[in-house]
Parts: C-alpha cells; sequence; structure tokens
C-alpha cells in the first residue's frame, strides 16, 4: 500500500531490516554507534545477539562486518553515507570491493538529506566513490516500498552491495507489487518527447518535474535507476531512440554521465546526451 | 600433508622456506625480505603444526582461521602455503609476474589458503574480530590467528579491532605480534614508538606472553594456550620477538632490507648463510 504521509526514508529501513532478520536467521547488524540514526535500533531491541556494536571506529566498523561474511552470514553494516565512503573508504575498497566479500553495506543520510548539519555531514560523494569501485553493487532507493522490496533482494544476492539511503521524508509513488530487481531500471511513465532520468529520493520531484511538463503540452516519460551499477544501459538506449535525448536529472545526471562515458559505445552515448553538454539540462534541474 | 611436524623438523622447514623466499624474491627482483625472514617459524609452526587446517579442502568449515594482516610477508606465506599442500610448489616462481596467482600482496581470490587479501596494514585485524564473532556466534570450535607487523600496530584500525575484541571476550581470537623492531624507514623506536607493547596490550583488555619468535618450541607453546572450543573470554596476543631479515648476517636489524632485492654477490652470501642452517640441523 502507499503510504500518502511523508516519513523518512530511514524509519522504513529499519522496519524492513528487523522484519528481514525474522525470515532469515543469517542476517547479523553491525553499526558504528549510529543505531538510533540509521534506525538498525529496531533490530538491535528484536534481535540483541545478531546486532554488534562496534562504537565510533567506522574502519573497524566494514572490517568485523566482513569477518563476519566470512563464517557465512549476511552482515548489514550501517554509518552515514559520508562515514561508510570517506572514513571506511580502504576498508571498502579492500576487503569489500576487491576481496568480493558477501556483505551489505548501508549509507544512511545521503545526500544532502542530513538535519543541517553542515558541509561534513552532507554526502555529495558516496555514489561517486562507490561507484568507482570494482564489483560493488551501487543502489540508491527512492521511497518505502522500495526500500522494503531492496532489502531482500540484496540479502539474497551472493557478492557486495552499497545501499543508499536518505533523511529526507519520502511519499511513496511505487505500490506494494512493485518488485525491486538489481540492474534493472523501472519505466515509472511512458512519454514521446522526452525521457526524464533518475535515481534515488528525487524520483517524486522528476514525477512532478513530468507533470509540469504535461501542462506545457510536453509527453515525458520518467525512468527511475535504483541499480547505479550495474547500470541498465538498455533501457536508456531504448528510451534514448523513442524520445530522443534523455535528461538525467542530479544526482543521476553527474552519474549516468560518467557511467556512459565507459560504456563501449561512449560515441553513440555522446549523440543522445547532447543536453549534458548544454546549459539546457542545469535549466530543467 | 598432515601438518604435525616435530619441532626439529619445523625448524628445518623454516629455514628450507627462508631459502625458497629469497630465491623467489631474487627471481621477481622485488619483494620484501626483512619481515619475511622475522616470520619464518611463526607461520612454519602455525601451518605444519598447530592450526587445524586442511589442505584439500581449503574451505571446510571446521578450519581453524589465518589472517596474514602484514600481507608484505608474502615471500615466506607463499612456500608456507605450498608446503602445507594448496598448491603446487612450481609456482612459487611466478611470484609478482602479470598474470600470476602469487601477487605482490596476497589475493584470497586467486591462491587457495588466503583466508583474506592484506596488503593495506591494520585491516587484517579488524577481520580477525570479525570472524570470531561470527564463529562464535555459530558455536564454532574454529580459533583465529592474526600476524601483525609491529609497525604496523601504529595503524588505528588495530586498536579499534582490540577494543571489540576485549568487548566481546573473543576468547577464540589469537593475534601474533612479529617485534622484529624495523619498519621500512628505520627503527619502530625512532619512527613512532610503540612500547610498551604488553602494557597496551593488556590494558586494552588482552591476555598477552612473550615468546622467542624464532624459537619453534616456543611458538607451539604459545599456540596451544588457546584450545579449540575454550571458553575463556579474553583475546590471545603472542608477542613473538624477532630478528628482521634473520637469517642473513647482512639483513639482520636494519631496516634496508625491509624492501631491497639483493645483488649477485649478497645473493651468493645470503644462500651460503642460510644453507649453513641446514647442513648443521640435517
Amino acid at each position: 500500500m502507499k503510504d500518502n504521509n511523508p516519513k523518512q526514508l530511514r524509519f522504513t529501513y529499519g522496519e524492513a531490516l528487523a522484519e528481514l532478520g525474522e525470515n532469515n536467521p543469517g542476517i547479523v547488524v553491525v553499526d558504528a554507534d549510529m543505531a538510533d540514526g540509521t534506525r538498525t535500533i529496531d533490530f538491535k531491541r528484536k534481535f540483541p545477539e545478531r546486532f554488534y556494536d562496534v562504537g565510533i571506529a567506522e574502519q573497524n566498523l566494514v572490517g568485523v562486518g566482513v569477518g563476519l561474511s566470512l563464517t557465512g552470514l549476511i552482515p548489514f553494516i550501517n554509518t552515514f553515507a559520508w562515514l561508510i565512503s570517506w572514513r571506511a573508504g580502504d576498508s571498502v575498497r579492500t576487503l569489500v570491493a576487491y576481496a568480493k566479500t558477501n556483505v551489505k553495506l548501508v549509507g544512511g543520510y545521503g545526500g544532502f538529506s542530513g538535519p543541517m548539519d553542515g558541509a561534513t555531514h552532507e554526502s555529495i560523494a558516496d555514489i561517486s566513490v562507490m561507484r568507482s569501485l570494482p564489483g560493488l553493487a551501487v543502489i540508491s532507493a527512492s521511497d518505502h516500498e522500495q526500500v522494503k522490496s531492496i532489502l531482500p533482494v540484496i540479502a539474497d544476492y551472493d557478492g557486495p552491495v552499497y545501499l543508499r539511503l536518505s533523511r529526507a521524508e519520502v511519499i511513496d509513488f511505487h505500490d506494494s507489487t512493485q518488485q525491486f530487481k538489481l540492474g534493472r531500471g523501472i519505466l515509472i511513465k511512458d512519454g514521446n518527447d522526452i525521457t526524464l532520468i533518475g535515481t534515488g529520493t528525487i524520483m517524486s520531484r522528476v514525477l512532478k518535474a513530468a507533470s509540469v511538463l504535461q501542462s506545457e503540452g510536453i509527453n515525458a516519460a520518467v525512468v527511475e535507476i535504483p541499480t547505479i551499477k550495474p547500470l541498465d544501459k538498455e533501457l536508456i538506449i531504448t528510451m534514448a531512440g523513442k524520445t530522443g535525448s534523455p535528461v538525467p536529472l542530479l544526482p543521476a545526471r553527474k552519474t549516468i554521465l560518467s557511467a556512459v562515458s565507459v560504456l563501449p559505445l561512449q560515441k553513440y552515448c555522446q549523440k543522445i546526451f547532447p543536453y549534458l553538454l548544454s546549459e539546457q539540462a542545469y535549466a530543467i534541474v | 600433508m598432515e601438518n604435525k611436524l616435530t619441532i626439529k623438523e619445523l625448524e628445518r622447514t623454516a629455514w628450507e622456506l627462508r631459502l625458497t623466499a629469497l630465491k623467489m624474491v631474487f627471481h621477481a627482483k622485488s619483494g620484501h625480505l626483512g619481515g619475511s625472514f622475522s616470520a619464518a617459524e611463526i607461520l612454519t609452526t602455525l601451518y605444519l603444526h598447530s592450526a587445524v587446517l586442511d589442505s584439500n579442502n581449503p574451505d571446510w568449515s571446521a578450519r581453524d582461521r589465518i589472517y596474514i594482516s602484514k600481507g608484505h610477508c608474502a615471500p615466506i606465506y607463499y612456500p608456507v602455503l605450498a608446503k602445507f599442500g594448496y598448491f603446487p610448489e612450481e609456482e612459487l616462481f611466478t611470484l609478482r609476474k602479470m598474470g600470476s596467482r602469487l601477487q605482490g600482496h596476497p589475493d584470497r581470490n586467486k591462491l587457495p589458503g588466503v583466508e583474506m587479501s592484506s596488503g593495506p596494514l591494520g585491516l587484517g585485524a579488524s577481520v580477525a574480530v570479525g570472524t570470531a564473532l561470527g564463529l562464535r556466534r555459530q558455536k564454532s570450535d574454529s580459533r583465529v590467528y592474526c600476524l601483525l607487523g609491529d609497525g604496523e600496530t601504529q595503524e588505528g584500525i588495530v586498536w579499534e579491532a582490540a577494543m571489540t575484541a576485549s568487548k566481546y571476550g573473543l576468547g577464540n581470537l589469537v593475534f601474533i605480534l612479529d617485534y622484529n623492531r624495523y619498519q621500512l624507514s628505520g627503527s619502530v623506536e625512532s619512527i613512532q614508538p610503540i612500547e610498551p607493547v604488553t602494557d597496551k596490550w593488556k590494558s586494552f583488555g588482552w591476555r598477552t606472553v612473550s615468546i622467542n619468535g624464532h624459537s619453534v618450541r616456543e611458538i607451539a607453546e604459545a599456540f596451544s594456550i588457546v584450545k579449540r572450543g575454550d571458553t575463556v573470554n579474553l583475546p590471545l596476543m603472542i608477542i613473538a620477538n624477532t630478528v628482521k631479515g634473520k637469517g642473513v648476517s647482512f639483513m639482520e636489524n636494519t631496516s634496508t632490507w625491509h624492501g631491497k632485492i639483493p645483488s649477485d654477490t649478497e645473493m651468493v652470501l645470503a644462500i651460503k648463510e642460510i644453507s649453513a642452517h641446514l647442513t648443521h640441523k640435517s
């Protein structure tokens, strides 16, 4: 069911993680003194013997989680997005990505969603950092229903994952029938004139932008890219063929641009992304 | 192979493997001899005597876990793994070659027996703690060993891990400090002192034992402190007093040979000095 009352995404994550723990005894949770913020506190209350708090020590947080995974457990490793991508960066690179361990990194307070804690506490680079690491799946969740759908999928996936969450208040636009599929984009709304591409909690605003365009007589398609890596290239290329220039919206804009630059289809992509090189893209954002 | 060599066999094997490490690094023209030679007896005793492992089944769930956090001692680590039977000894001379499973620093996805990739210092400590936690949660009797360099304990993550180990009372966890007193650019004492080592680890909630890290007998005794399935709730730090570059007179007690490659003349001398131990002990 859609929840039309604005609610911070992290609360749904906490509830869904505790529920996941009930269905899967292999799930363990590691946190670094952030359980109130990341909302792993729900899991901690339900399964105190499967919850580990290493204190304010993010490098060790990831290392301990990796160690747990090597015994066959499935650790969800939690702290803020900027801490897990920067302070714990070497642990993530060496022990998670290079070593291909089965851990689920979860970054809370992604993007500009914190409670105005200042520049140090905003996470504007976690997607860039995580996407640069080989073998690490990178996911950005958009709403409550999607978070609930993502957790069992990444728990079953045998490999390293980074899941970006947000502290932002979000209204559901997915309903409970949507099924998250790793590596697959979602055509939220079809259209003929232009394709808007987004990821994460910005999606509700992308949909609003599409309705504004509609009132101007422009029929915009809307594509959501919940899995930033591996990227659903086929969907983007299909939509580009159908509507011409896609317009990736922040934070997707930067992400998609850097992602397509490594595609073997680079030349083609430069043709289909002319907006990225023009001021118009910024104007629409 | 059977991993229960006698003390005498272990002593000789450590010298044989030291010689192999020397030849491998000379052949590769790159690698770390000083900190490999200091760890020869520790690793030989651990793999070929004290730990419970199965070379035919590297992922056997009941095995003890061994993490080599000081991944730069790969030149002695690999010969020990090969001697134990994880992979053919003929492969040792592919060290540091493009496409080889024997990377400059160990890669768990390439070489059987390597529990975790290592190289960036300190990370192994943290992984060992997590593994000990996970094994205990699953009521396993297995023990977890982690070899650390002395300079490596300047890394903050080591102390983060040390705190977590004592918080959770990980009696199935054993750290070994290869205390050879030299690091890349000088003595540990001159670069960043780590003393008082025993008091530091005790104050972090660990049991400690200090041994001669080249005495196979003392090493084996220290490893026997933690039994499989022990119910003690204190992690153990074995402070192994070692000599950097042990076995080659001009490589001993200096940082110069941390990562230096012998010249042809030096190689002849080094082979002669190590081989002398094999003659005497045979």
